[in-house]
């Protein structure tokens, strides 16, 4: 017993007399995730640039079902039909919108992952080799960010290192800052991607095609035509790269239909597996009923993200009545357009003006691809098995709630669309979504577009290079060349190079890239969007002021950012 | 610690930060009485009072703007000198009606937002302190009877905002989706339209948005009968007949009623909603799934053998 005592009381001494150093109590994450040790090797850093993957297709497909489209509505091609006229403008775009902020802080949320990956990289055990690669796809989606920011707002606050404490002193830098900055980061990219017809790569990552194609449209946006020329045509003249021509893909014996038809249909859009296609350049991933594949096929659309172009851009057929009696069956998996709500309506331009040098023959406007005739496919009326005709509508046509409807004026019930939003026919859409309960019947769950969608596609890099021609002044030659290679391949007729100016290439890219294009992008990084409201569409027009052209500042970010001024763009 | 708002440029909207210091305040008191203590009749009374007030003494420390006052955090809603819950927002004034002239931004059947710096436009300028959510005082009343073998109890429950306080958002959706028909909104909450000039929510729309959508608030106070018990011992005469040592019948009710201005479920409960990436509990407005409080009545016989 004496013994146990003394023992104890050494013990106790010695507790008295040996300390551990002050770094003992660091912990150390052995066998836990957490902030120091998150960033090791590559399959850390690809955990990473995934989800910026999954940031950027979120924030401009499957958010929900407006956010994305926001950079489709109040453009020149297409306004929000089921609104009141005239637009709120004023409402929608001020300081407090959430329209505004909600975009603002995507788009950040971006920067701040990519500047994580990027500040990580040197405390890493990344090999050479995957520092480089991994920098460059940091700085890639960095620059995708950044780009976008500087069109729609101008400068903006620069942060270009990983955000490890609050910082509330943000200051906007200048527009050219910024893209100097973007000009900075995709230059790395290019230099340190895999190309794109490298095997290394996956479909849908971005590539060295993927860098140039964004830096020929910031070297515009900086006026630099001639850097901006060179990068464009270091996509095109990339071996293995071509404009489609030819038929091709899962659907290409059927009729109607034609090339540009099969660049929309499903499992079409990836360059590797299967289609063959050597036009897309960087295409956002769209997989059904796997987690992470944003789009699902056995609950409604409500519950879960996919991209709702078809809901939102399709138009609300259901509501069409001939003299009482609906011609068309709804939501059905044919050319009236699925499970559409009708949303998103083009604008008058759209349907019309952009197509009258060529109606006929560019198959962009064929029926299959943009949808003016609509075929009854209801057996209980008249007119089943005939074209309901947006131009022509017979009379005692009525629409939603009964509103009597005029040929050629956009309704939510009826207007032309364009086919990229959904996929016709008996296996077009996933097959839980078909009823059975009469033909290409689809359930009340469908409304996404279930195919992989273009960000950048090459018949996009033909038209910024020749933006970038006509900008250098080497205009209308070369310009016209490059959109003429465009417009052979839907057989439309061929531009004559005195017709060539800006407007005529917007004019163009509404063509061709319809509902694809992120249409505010373009608007706004050319200062065009005043002129081109005024001059495409009146539903936005007698709201539209000059100041639109740039977005004003979240007045919730001004307020946040309170140890410095962050000034407001001029007009709000 | 609080959740403070930070630029989203960081890639975050808050950060949970040890900040400022604050100065609570508290009074509570509770008495009772035995008003009646005879053989046959006891009447015994209860009465609690709570009151608690706070105010904030400083935040950051910093005066960052350079106007010699330590600085506000206005975008986490945090203002020296005012209450935690203190409401800063724009201000509804009524709604506007046809052939009105509005500010810009707005639109017919929208809320009038109370132009504070007359400046002709509705900008963040425009908010003013509202009020605040904590309650002024809050009270409750016990009193229990009997008279020979009958007992009866009472109990009325209240919070009340006074002047200005107890307010909760009493703000109701107005975006016009299919749910809200589904729902049947359009019947059940007092929307503005044409037809309806003396609505009290603002026209249901879809699509366009005022430049401002102000949250309304109103005041929650309110008075509960919250517990009411009535009970009846039977005689030991009666007992020894049926060989029990002692039967009590009660009926007893809960929540039998209300007295409130506050419209949509119980003026007390809060639900969950996800606001900044954080769960906070709201009031119970005029929401589709809010819940009533509860109702019970419950009769009872008690037998020992």
């Amino acid at each position: 017993m004496k013994k146990i005592n003394l023992c104890l009381m050494v013990l106790l001494l010695l507790t008295g007399t040996f300390s551990c150093k002050k770094t003992f109590l660091d912990e150390t994450p052995l066998d836990f995730l957490s902030a120091k040790n998150a960033f090791i090797n590559s399959s850390d850093f690809n955990a990473s640039v995934n989800n910026l993957y999954r940031l950027v297709r979120e924030e401009l497909y499957t958010k929900n079902d407006n956010d994305p489209q926001e950079y489709i509505y109040r453009t020149d091609i297409a306004f929000y039909v089921p609104a009141a006229f005239p637009a709120n403008l004023v409402g929608e775009l001020s300081p407090t919108s959430s329209i505004v902020s909600n975009h603002w802080k995507a788009l950040y949320k971006i920067v701040a992952e990519a500047n994580t990956v990027i500040s990580r990289i040197p405390a890493s055990q990344l090999s050479a080799t995957d520092q480089k690669l991994f920098e460059a796809k940091g700085r890639f989606f960095r620059a995708f960010a950044y780009r976008s920011l500087a069109y729609i707002w101008g400068g903006v606050p620069l942060i270009t290192e990983e955000v490890t404490a609050p910082k509330i002193d943000y200051v906007r830098a200048t527009r050219k800052e910024v893209y100097a900055q973007v000009i900075d980061d995709l230059n790395f990219a290019v230099a340190n991607l895999p190309a794109i017809t490298s095997s290394s790569i996956k479909d849908g990552e971005v590539s060295v095609q993927a860098a140039n194609h964004l830096l020929s449209e910031v070297y515009i946006a900086d006026g630099q035509f001639s850097n901006a020329v060179t990068a464009a045509s270091a996509v095109i003249n990339t071996p293995g790269m071509a404009l489609m021509t030819t038929r091709f893909g899962s659907r290409k014996t059927e009729t109607p239909g034609d090339v540009y038809w099969d660049l929309f249909r499903k499992g079409n859009q990836n360059r590797k597996n299967g289609s063959g296609n050597t036009e897309a350049i960087w295409v956002i991933q769209i997989e059904t009923d796997i987690p992470g594949g944003a789009a699902i096929s056995t609950t409604s659309f409500a519950s879960g993200d996919g991209f709702s172009l078809e809901r939102v851009h399709a138009p609300l057929i259901r509501d069409v009545t001939i003299n009482g009696v609906a011609p068309f069956r709804w939501p059905t998996s044919d050319y009236t357009g699925g499970r559409g709500v009708g949303f998103l309506a083009p604008s008058k331009y759209f349907i019309d003006s952009v197509y009258t040098s060529d109606p006929v023959n560019d198959i962009r406007n064929a029926n299959h691809n943009f949808v003016r005739k609509f075929t009854s496919n209801n057996p209980a009326s008249p007119y089943y098995g005939t074209d309901i005709d947006f131009a022509n509508l017979p009379t005692g046509t009525k629409g939603t709630s009964g509103a009597v409807l005029t040929s050629n004026v956009p309704s939510r019930a009826i207007y032309p669309y364009s086919t990229k939003c959904t996929e016709p026919g008996p296996s077009g859409h996933p097959s839980n979504l078909y009823t059975g309960a009469y033909p290409n019947a689809l359930k009340g769950g469908a409304g996404f577009t279930y195919q992989d969608q273009y960000l950048f596609r090459l018949a996009e890099t033909y038209l910024l290079r020749a933006e970038a021609e006509l900008g250098a002044g080497d205009a209308a030659a070369a310009a016209a060349a490059d959109i003429n290679l465009v417009r052979a391949r839907s057989n439309a007729a061929p531009v004559a190079p005195g017709s060539v100016n800006i407007d005529y290439i917007l004019d163009e890219r509404i063509r061709e890239l319809g509902v694809e294009e992120k249409r505010l992008f373009t608007l706004m990084r050319l200062g065009k969007w005043y002129d081109r409201i005024i001059k495409c569409n009146p539903f936005y027009a007698s709201a539209a002021q000059q100041n639109y052209n740039l977005w004003p500042i979240p007045q919730s970010e001004i307020e946040r950012n309170r140890g410095a001024v962050l000034g407001q763009n001029p007009g709000y | 610690m609080y959740d403070v708002t930070i630029p989203s440029a960081t890639g975050f909207d808050v950060i949970s930060t040890n900040v400022g210091k604050i100065n609570n305040k508290g009074f509570e008191a509770a008495v009772t009485y035995k008003v009646i203590d005879q053989k046959n009749f006891k009447w015994s009374t209860t009465l609690n009072y709570w009151a608690n007030t706070n105010k904030i003494k400083s935040l950051t420390g910093v005066d960052a703007d350079g106007d010699g006052i330590e600085d506000d955090l206005v975008s986490s809603g945090l203002f020296i000198g005012r209450s935690i819950q203190t409401i800063f927002n724009y201000q509804a004034d009524g709604i506007y009606q046809i052939g009105e002239t509005m500010l810009p931004g707005f639109q017919t059947g929208s809320y009038r937002v109370i132009d504070q710096d007359k400046s002709g436009t509705i900008t963040a300028a425009d908010r003013t302190f509202l009020g605040k959510q904590e309650p002024a005082y809050r009270f409750s009343w016990y009193n229990s009877f009997s008279y020979k073998n009958f007992a009866i109890s009472v109990f009325i429950n209240s919070i009340q905002g006074g002047k200005d306080g107890y307010l909760g958002n009493n703000t109701r959706i107005y975006f016009r989706d299919d749910n809200a028909v589904r729902n049947n909104e359009l019947n059940g909450v007092n929307y503005w339209s044409p037809r309806n000039p003396t609505g009290e929510y603002p026209r249901i729309i879809s699509g366009n948005h005022s430049t401002v959508e102000p949250n309304v608030y109103k005041d929650r106070s309110f008075i509960r009968l919250q517990d009411v018990s009535l009970s009846y011992t039977l005689p030991a005469g009666v007992l020894s007949k049926i060989k029990a040592q002692s039967i009590n019948v009660y009926v007893s009710a809960k929540n039998l009623a209300t007295w409130t201005n506050w419209k949509g479920w119980d003026p007390e409960a809060l639900y969950p909603v996800f606001v900044n990436g954080n769960t906070v509990n709201v009031p119970d407005g005029l929401a589709v799934d809010g819940r009533p409080a509860l109702r019970a009545i419950i009769f009872g016989v008690h037998i020992n053998y």
